[in-house]
């Protein structure tokens, strides 16, 4: 047997075993809470484990509008500070904003939540309203400083990586370097930017420490209608009754039951990434 | 007279004195003899004796030496009831549940450690229901709660062993800066918590909403204060009305969470444990009566209860050394130096 067959074998092995992971999650997520996943379940407007009510959906409606409303705020922010990273920026000032971008990446999110409970909330108490200051706007805020540096870096590399004989043939044509950047760099760089965005919302959807400390989490959840509302998110209701369920209870079921909601919107996600890169790789290039 | 004559007379005075003599001596003789013999009695006597006496000795001697090794082997066998008693601990113990008694055993634990350096001891919050839970499950060793078992958790955990730690009370608590509230009864806390008072210039403070904070549903602390307000089953409020809690409250998961945010919202009020009030919020009065260890000792802060911790069966040689170094006088130190109270006050 030649060597290669042997290398190819143990690679073969270890793609399976990580997929292999991922189907046994599955699996065991879905043989848990797949005794309570219902109609029900999915539209019932009120969670109350001690009267044995299990409805998801403003949970869940909250959980897409705050993720919605930090993808908003991030993309508003970090694609133009990608542009200029990529494009204008002095190589002294990329150096320094970049090495800034990454070390925001590393903070844990626990921390984040820390500074957000800390100088967050009562800022947006004393200034700008609502309750005590936790709620939406907090959770946005909070969820968006975590998506952006992971959105630009990606976002930065994605037009870093159009060749650049597009960027020269361009300017050699006359066109300015925003007129550039608008037409040639940014739409070829579109499918490397999207990715970044589906990863950020991945990020977003499945933050549980830092969102559980400055979304607010009432004690029976509605749906919200202001951002200055108290709300719950799927994860922070996993991360609060999780600890105390009886094994076997319907709570505990309901609980793997709001995993696998969130795990298959993100499922969604990722196959809708894959479906739109693929796409523009075939009629991009 | 004649020489010869002279000579016989000699002769026969000194046969005569011979005789005498020989008589005379013949006592003594036979005396000597009888001293000789009785010497001889007493030499052979003295002698019987110094072999019995030197048989005694040598008797002695054994014998002190089997004392002597006697006692050391009764002291073999005190050392090893001894060591039997008082092992060199070491291993390690895991303990989680209720935030009440975290501090608590926390404290406990790196005291324990400093007086047995081969133990290792590891505390975990949670709440009350997940230390039961936990305990009874087997995930740690020693399960923590400030409130009894419940009839269903008993029935899951049929082996669970309860002792009392301590004990302690629960305190309404407000922000500091939030002037013109002091005392509330037991009605007017029950109102606010269920969101029918909804102002506090209702109880007397400024004219703002009332921010509500409580506890994640398996949290002792919620249990016990259901318990005394919402639907009173002890207490002076007994059974004289049911309410629920506002769907509104924000949920904290922690007695440290609940004061961080009353000290931090100015017009927010919740509930927390007695040992955790400290100088950033404000406790309140409950009808006329001020929150402290004294008034909780003496019943007129009408709310106490004991803090457990639970293992699954007997506890083994190391949990059983913890929770005795808990109840000893050292560890009833620390808890009423942590602002608690000493379970046999």
């Amino acid at each position: 047997m030649s060597k290669g067959d042997w290398v190819g074998r143990i690679l073969f092995v270890c793609a399976s075993f990580s997929a292999l992971v991922v189907f046994l999650i599955t699996f065991y997520l879905l043989r848990e809470g797949i005794g309570v996943l219902n109609w029900d379940f999915l539209t019932g407007t009120i969670w109350n484990p001690s009267l044995d009510l299990y409805g998801i959906l403003p949970t869940l409606v909250s959980t897409l509008i705050v993720v919605g409303g930090a993808i908003v705020i991030a993309v508003a922010i970090a694609i133009p500070c990608a542009i200029f990273l990529a494009e204008y920026s002095p190589f002294w000032l990329r150096n320094i904003i970049k090495s800034a971008v990454e070390v925001i990446v590393g903070i844990p999110s626990v921390v984040i939540g820390l500074f957000g409970v800390i100088v967050i909330v009562p800022f947006i108490r004393d200034n700008i309203g609502g309750r005590n200051g936790e709620g939406i706007l907090a959770g946005w805020i909070i969820l968006a400083l975590m998506i952006i540096p992971n959105i630009i870096t990606i976002s930065e590399d994605a037009l870093r990586a159009v060749p650049s004989a597009y960027r020269e043939a361009s300017l050699a044509l006359g066109a300015t370097r925003w007129q550039t950047m608008r037409n040639v760099i940014l739409p070829n760089a579109s499918s490397g930017i999207r990715a970044s965005l589906i990863l950020g919302v991945g990020r977003a959807l499945g933050e549980t420490m830092a969102v559980l400390m400055v979304i607010g989490n009432p004690n029976i959840p509605f749906f919200p209608t202001s951002i200055l509302d108290q709300v719950r998110t799927l994860t922070s209701t996993i991360a609060i009754e999780f600890s105390y369920v009886t094994w076997g209870s319907p709570h505990q079921q309901a609980l793997y039951a709001m995993g696998v909601v969130l795990f298959f919107i993100i499922m969604v996600l990722n196959f809708v990434a894959t479906f739109v890169i693929r796409k523009k790789v075939i009629a991009g290039e | 007279m004649s020489s010869n004559s002279r000579l016989i007379a000699f002769i026969v005075i000194g046969l005569v004195v011979g005789a005498a003599v020989g008589y005379l001596s013949a006592g003594p003789i036979s005396y000597n003899q009888q001293i000789d013999s009785l010497t001889k009695q007493l030499a052979d006597a003295q002698g019987a004796t110094s072999t019995a006496l030197q048989k005694a000795q040598a008797d002695l001697a054994k014998a002190q030496a089997d004392l002597t090794a006697s006692q050391s082997q009764i002291k073999a066998l005190q050392d090893q009831i001894s060591a039997l008693q008082n092992p060199v601990l070491s291993g390690s113990i895991s303990i989680s549940g209720s935030t009440t008694v975290q501090p608590i055993s926390q404290e406990a634990a790196n005291e324990f450690m400093k007086l047995h350096n081969q133990v290792q001891v590891s505390v975990a919050g949670g709440g009350s229901g997940a230390g039961i839970k936990a305990a009874g499950s087997g995930q740690v060793d020693i399960g923590e709660s400030s409130r009894v078992i419940t009839e269903a958790e008993f029935l899951l955990y049929p082996n669970l062993v309860t002792t009392g730690i301590a004990k302690d009370s629960i305190a309404i608590v407000i922000n500091p800066t939030l002037t013109g509230v002091t005392d509330l009864s037991f009605e007017q806390v029950a109102k606010i918590f269920a969101g029918e008072i909804t102002n506090w210039k209702d109880v007397g403070g400024p004219d703002h909403a009332i921010n509500l904070y409580t506890r994640e549903a398996g949290s002792g602390t919620l249990s016990t204060f259901n318990e005394y307000f919402m639907t009173p089953t002890t207490g002076p409020a007994a059974k004289m009305w049911t309410r629920t809690i506002s769907a509104t409250a924000s949920v904290k998961p922690s007695n440290g969470e609940m004061r961080t945010a009353v000290s931090s919202d100015p017009y927010g009020i919740a509930y927390i444990s007695l040992g955790f009030v400290d100088s950033s919020v404000k406790s309140l009065k409950l009808a006329g009566v001020e929150a402290t260890i004294d008034n909780v000792n003496s019943g007129k802060y009408p709310l106490q209860r004991v803090l457990w911790v639970f293992t699954n069966g007997q506890p083994s040689a190391l949990e059983k050394a913890f929770i005795d170094y808990l109840l000893s006088p050292a560890g009833q130190k620390i808890v009423t130096d942590l602002g608690y109270i000493a379970i046999y006050s």
